[in-house]
């Protein structure tokens, strides 16, 4: 795992599922990444949970995966990274997303549904394998820190040209931009 | 990207050859170019829920990177090579296409992603957590100048 100081976090799971419900998941795994509005409404519920910076799902059903052997189930493999801590983070799939939990995890082996809380999380936990080697390109940043970034990067464009228009114009847009951007910074 | 691949003999070894990889910006996977996240998981074994045995060892491999799949392979190919030479069929006598060919045949699709800045290329990333901490610190630096003292703190910070 990284270091404790890092805010970027990585979980890494495997999910064993009934070999039935991997059918469901290899026609809604599509329609949830590509097809409009369905990926559209499925991912900005999980965005704007603000603390993912990726995670990706996928099926395993062979090793190699290309004309392999067939593993005795099929697993949801899941990785991700993200900020804060780990049973929040788990909680709050469960909560904020308990309908999208059920429709990836209904059919895994042992599911005890989003909630309550507390079997949810041993379920979760039992799954999870600890990161031997994990590296990030920027350790420290939170999702919101990024995001913010990105919009501010924006303003300093403004803020540059207020500075050219003298220094009450650059002041007034000073004010201006602490007024909308205060909460980014 | 994901690769599962299957973990040829002494899992100790593997995992002592992980354990020596340098970690920060002497990770191997700081040298691939625009990536933003690595990992390397070995997993034991994926348990049977059916009560068979475990299935492994196994080592994933994910990473996270601009540009194209094929650019991504090529660049873990050559900066993992003594962690992949733990696995199983790794072509250890071959040249990097045949590596090439060995890890997309491991490869696990992403069935399903989320990326909450999805067009940003890593650059972009450091440049925006940059200005958002010069920002933030010229904001407490800010407090209290005039206008003049003001303009010329953020053209001396920023540039005009």
């Amino acid at each position: 795992m990284g270091a404790g100081r890092e805010r970027v976090q990585p979980l890494t799971i495997a999910v064993p599922i009934h070999r039935w419900w991997l059918w469901w998941l290899r026609v809604s795994f599509p329609l949830a990444e590509r097809v409009w509005p369905v990926n559209r409404i499925t991912k900005r519920r999980l965005l704007g949970l603000r603390f993912i910076h990726f995670a990706h799902w996928g099926l395993a059903t062979r090793v190699p995966h290309r004309g392999g052997r067939r593993l005795p189930v099929p697993y949801v493999l899941f990785h991700t990274n993200y900020n804060g801590d780990l049973v929040s983070y788990v909680d709050a799939f469960s909560i904020v997303v308990a309908d999208q939990l059920r429709l990836q995890l209904q059919g895994s082996y042992g599911f005890p549904g989003p909630e309550p809380l507390g079997p949810f999380r041993r379920y979760f936990f039992e799954k999870a394998f600890r990161e031997d080697h994990f590296w990030c390109a920027y350790p420290e940043a939170s999702v919101k820190t990024v995001v913010a970034g990105m919009a501010l990067e924006d303003e300093l464009g403004r803020l540059r040209a207020a500075a050219r228009d003298g220094d009450a114009a650059f002041a007034a847009g000073w004010e201006r931009f602490l007024e909308r951007h205060a909460e980014r910074l | 990207m994901t690769w599962l691949l299957p973990v040829a003999g002494d899992v100790a070894a593997l995992r002592a050859r992980i354990a020596a990889l340098p970690a920060g910006d002497a990770s191997p996977f700081a040298a691939i170019p625009g990536a933003h996240v690595g990992r390397l998981v070995v997993l034991d074994g994926l348990a049977d829920p059916r009560g068979g045995p475990p299935s492994g060892p196994l080592l994933l491999v994910a990473v996270d990177a601009d540009g194209t799949a094929a650019g991504a392979t090529a660049a873990v190919a050559g900066r993992l090579g003594e962690v992949l030479a733990h696995c199983e069929g790794y072509p250890a006598a071959g040249d990097g296409a045949d590596v090439d060919r060995w890890l997309r045949r491991h490869r696990v699709r992403d069935g399903f992603s989320l990326r909450p800045y999805p067009d940003a290329t890593v650059e972009e990333v450091r440049r925006a957590l940059d200005v958002r901490a010069r920002l933030a610190a010229f904001a407490v630096q800010a407090d209290g100048l005039t206008p003049a003292q003001l303009r010329a703190a953020f053209v001396e910070a920023f540039g005009r």
